[in-house]
């Protein structure tokens, strides 16, 4: 069986129903609207992105239901990408927060872990000034604010 | 792409994957990233550095109290807790006095605290010693008058670590619960702490609402209380689903003090939803109930006496020829104990104190009994794990519990003069309990029929343990449901096991130092084989031997080489030739088989094969000898 997805710029995609189902947000559709062909309507994803995340959701439709680790101390989970999801992320930063952001609107968690994986590893080991440079942010800080800063957390500094 | 759109709960699920000094260099990078790497930074602390970290971080924590959500506090070292410091972190600082008025109390948060229905700590766990007992005297005297801060707690641990000194520190598990509304998991345990004795019956009304927690760890000392209303707290604990029991209390003060029959029946009737129980250490802990038998309700054990014959007692502890009517001590003992193991089979005396027991692990040094291990075998149909340790307990205070609340304890059986028949009589009127053998186990094993989990540590099953023969009483078992094998003139067979369509994962040690016979081995295997839906085999120290000729295709021919994941500790103590055979037959067979571990034997040269090219690239994912110390 299969559903139409229609992207922001309306465009039709033709999915399996198992890999739209990926989605908590459409899976919860599908169930309430049960049987039915009419297309569902994704105004918050571009083609462009919607493109990708049906790529990520055809590779993983055989996965099973990810059970929640919500025991699991968060900063020891390492950065534990597999490789196909590894270079499925290899995008331009612009299309790498877009996949977030849908992943977060169309509720596919295992994406959205992979999405924040992605972005904390660009961000780990780096200096302020290189994260800044990274995603090219000005910095909006003072001298006098970044010395209070230093000044009030210095005990993380080196932990 | 600046990322300024993102919203900060995704923020927050990035800095998730940073370390201390990642989110630390985050604060610098913008004001848009300041605020999530702040709140991430002091969502979760441990108190355990030195002194240079510790200070700077009590600072900078006092004006972020509405960011922390955990706190881990390890007694610090070497450094000067100061109890301004505490306060400042933990509770509002609002003098104590202004709590008689709860009216304003909502309206006025503290100078740093939280604004009413702000979400607040989650965790707090504190590991105190002998020096910081101060500490947590002063947090948990504080907690009840001014922690706004920690009403929103939902796990709450308390370890007690080696040296709290002479003084005792004094729980008030009552006062906990009812400071704590939104806890779920509750722990305290370690060395010199006391429950203090049960409140007042007038905090415990029908008309209270039912706490939230679901779990609870605690030391065999809460078995000691004494009183009526030494369990009520559990009235109101009608959610709890587990309960773990951590001791390291001595034996005697455990066994002679506890009162498990009460505290049994106290969890039976409030807390139906109770299904997985734990203990490690120390612990006087029952699962079922056997109220005392009043004499007259054991007529037909003391008739058994009639037939002893007590005049042929010797006084080296022998028995001199009897007439052939007559039975010794000994057989009246057996006749004693296997007609209450028929009453336990009939299940009708036994009453299950956790009727909804799913998982049970009993570490070492359990008081888990011959009578609650038949009963659990016959009654619990929804058991599903269970892990047990067989250390034959010889400390006679385990097994002289009996319930000494009991008005019925206080009778007397005097019956036949006989002091020994006497004490095996009134043993079996008030219920004590006694050690079960690893035969035992077997039987139980063809009871249960639920399991998917056995894990059985510290003994080892032998053949004789497994096997039964034609000879034996109890063969009126159809001889196609059975494996046997011929041993001369009796035929040797292993029962089936209750749980051999359900059984998932077996950990179990054989040694058959006693069945050097290659039938036999290939018996066991061909027993094994029966879990068909096996998925993790581990057979620690055993002396089953893995090689065709002692039938180890038995294992597979079931079915279970389409479920098995996992072999661990496969027995691989002959030579390099059959151990390689024997792991590419595994790889061949087992399509699911992920991890083989074999026991190591100290020879490196018989590990030389595991770098020969089929062997590397056979289907089993990881082939490695396992380290010498088995956990």
């Amino acid at each position: 069986m299969t559903v139409i997805l229609v992207s922001s710029d309306n465009q039709d995609f033709k999915v399996d129903k198992e890999v739209a189902e990926r989605s908590i947000l459409i899976k919860n559709m599908l169930e309430d609207v049960g049987e039915s062909d009419s297309p569902i309507p994704l105004p918050n994803v571009t083609s462009a992105v919607l493109t990708k995340v049906i790529e990520y959701c055809e590779h993983h439709r055989n996965d099973p239901v990810q059970v929640p680790e919500e025991t699991d101390d968060p900063r020891k989970r390492s950065n534990d990408i597999e490789e196909w999801d590894m270079k499925f992320m290899q995008v331009d930063q612009e299309m790498l927060f877009e996949i977030i952001l849908a992943a977060n609107y169309l509720d596919i968690k295992p994406l959205l872990d992979v999405g924040c994986k992605t972005v904390a590893n660009i961000i780990k080991g780096k200096t302020p000034e290189e994260i800044r440079k990274a995603f090219n942010i000005v910095n909006d800080f003072t001298p006098e604010e970044e010395a209070q800063i230093k000044k009030e957390n210095e005990w993380a500094e080196d932990r | 792409m600046p990322p300024r759109s993102i919203p900060t709960e995704i923020f927050t699920l990035i800095f998730r994957n940073l370390s201390l000094q990642d989110l630390y260099r985050c604060l610098f990078v913008s004001h848009r990233w300041h605020g999530p790497a702040e709140a991430q930074l002091y969502s979760d602390v441990t108190l355990d550095a030195l002194e240079e970290i510790y200070k700077p971080l009590i600072t900078a924590i006092k004006t972020r109290r509405h960011l922390l959500r955990s706190i881990r506090w390890c007694f610090p070292r070497g450094c000067e807790v100061l109890e301004s410091d505490l306060l400042a972190i933990l509770f509002d600082n609002r003098p104590v006095s202004s709590t008689h008025d709860e009216g304003s109390l909502d309206q006025q948060p503290g100078k740093h605290g939280l604004q009413t229905g702000q979400p607040g700590l989650k965790e707090f766990s504190f590991v105190g010693d002998g020096r910081s007992k101060w500490l947590l005297e002063l947090i948990m005297s504080n907690i009840t008058t001014t922690a706004l801060t920690m009403m929103t707690l939902t796990t709450l641990t308390l370890h007690f670590a080696y040296g709290m000194g002479a003084v005792t520190y004094i729980v008030d598990l009552e006062k906990i619960l009812a400071t704590f509304p939104y806890l779920k998991d509750l722990s305290i345990d370690g060395w010199m702490h006391a429950y203090a004795a049960a409140a007042a019956k007038d905090t415990v009304t029908e008309e209270e609402s039912q706490y939230r927690l679901e779990s609870l760890t605690f030391d065999p000392r809460l078995l000691c209380r004494e009183g009526p209303d030494a369990f009520m707290f559990f009235k109101r604990l009608g959610n709890l689903k587990r309960i773990q029991v951590k001791s390291l209390l001595s034996p005697y003060d455990c066994f002679q003090k506890s009162r498990p029959w009460a505290f049994g029946r106290a969890l039976k009737e409030h807390c139906p939803k109770l299904e997985s129980v734990e203990t490690s250490g120390t612990v006087a802990l029952w699962l079922y109930d056997l109220p005392i038998l009043l004499p007259s309700q054991i007529s037909h054990i003391i008739s058994l006496t009639g037939q002893v014959d007590t005049s042929v007692q010797r006084p080296d502890g022998a028995s001199a020829e009897v007439a052939p009517a007559m039975m010794t001590v000994e057989q009246l003992r057996q006749r004693v104990q296997e007609q209450e193991y028929k009453e336990l089979l009939a299940g009708k005396e036994a009453v299950p104190f956790f009727p909804q027991l799913k998982r049970l692990v009993m570490g070492v040094d359990h008081s888990f009994s011959f009578q609650d291990l038949i009963s659990l075998g016959v009654q619990a149909s929804l058991l599903t794990h269970l892990e047990i340790c067989h250390q034959p307990q010889r400390r006679n205070y385990i097994w002289e519990m009996y319930e000494k609340d009991s008005p019925a304890a206080y009778y007397t059986t005097t019956t036949t003069g006989n002091t020994m028949n006497d004490a095996l009589v009134e043993a079996r009127r008030l219920r004590k309990r006694r050690p079960f053998t690893k035969r035992h186990l077997m039987l139980f094993l063809q009871l249960c029929s639920s399991l998917q989990y056995f894990a059985l540590s510290d003994g080892s099953i032998t053949f004789e343990d497994l096997i039964d023969s034609d000879s034996s009483n109890n063969s009126n078992i159809s001889k196609q449901q059975t494996t046997a094998v011929p041993t001369g003139r009796t035929q040797q067979f292993i029962r089936p096991w209750a749980c051999q369509d359900t059984l998932r994962t077996l950990k179990l040690s054989l040694d058959m130092s006693d069945a050097p016979l290659q039938e036999q081995h290939a018996l066991v295997w061909k027993h094994l084989g029966r879990l068909w839906r096996l998925r993790s085999l581990t057979l620690p120290e055993s002396s089953l031997i893995t090689s065709f000729s002692y039938g180890v295709e038995g294992l597979l021919e079931a079915g279970m080489w389409k479920t098995l994941e996992e072999i661990r500790w496969l027995p691989a103590w002959w030579n390099e030739v059959d151990r390689r055979e024997m792991v590419l037959w595994f790889a061949r067979r087992c399509p699911r088989l992920m991890a083989l571990g074999l026991e190591y034997l100290g020879d490196s040269d018989l590990c030389q094969f595991l770098e020969d090219e089929d062997v590397e690239q056979c289907s089993i994912y990881k082939i490695y000898f396992e380290a010498k110390e088995f956990t």
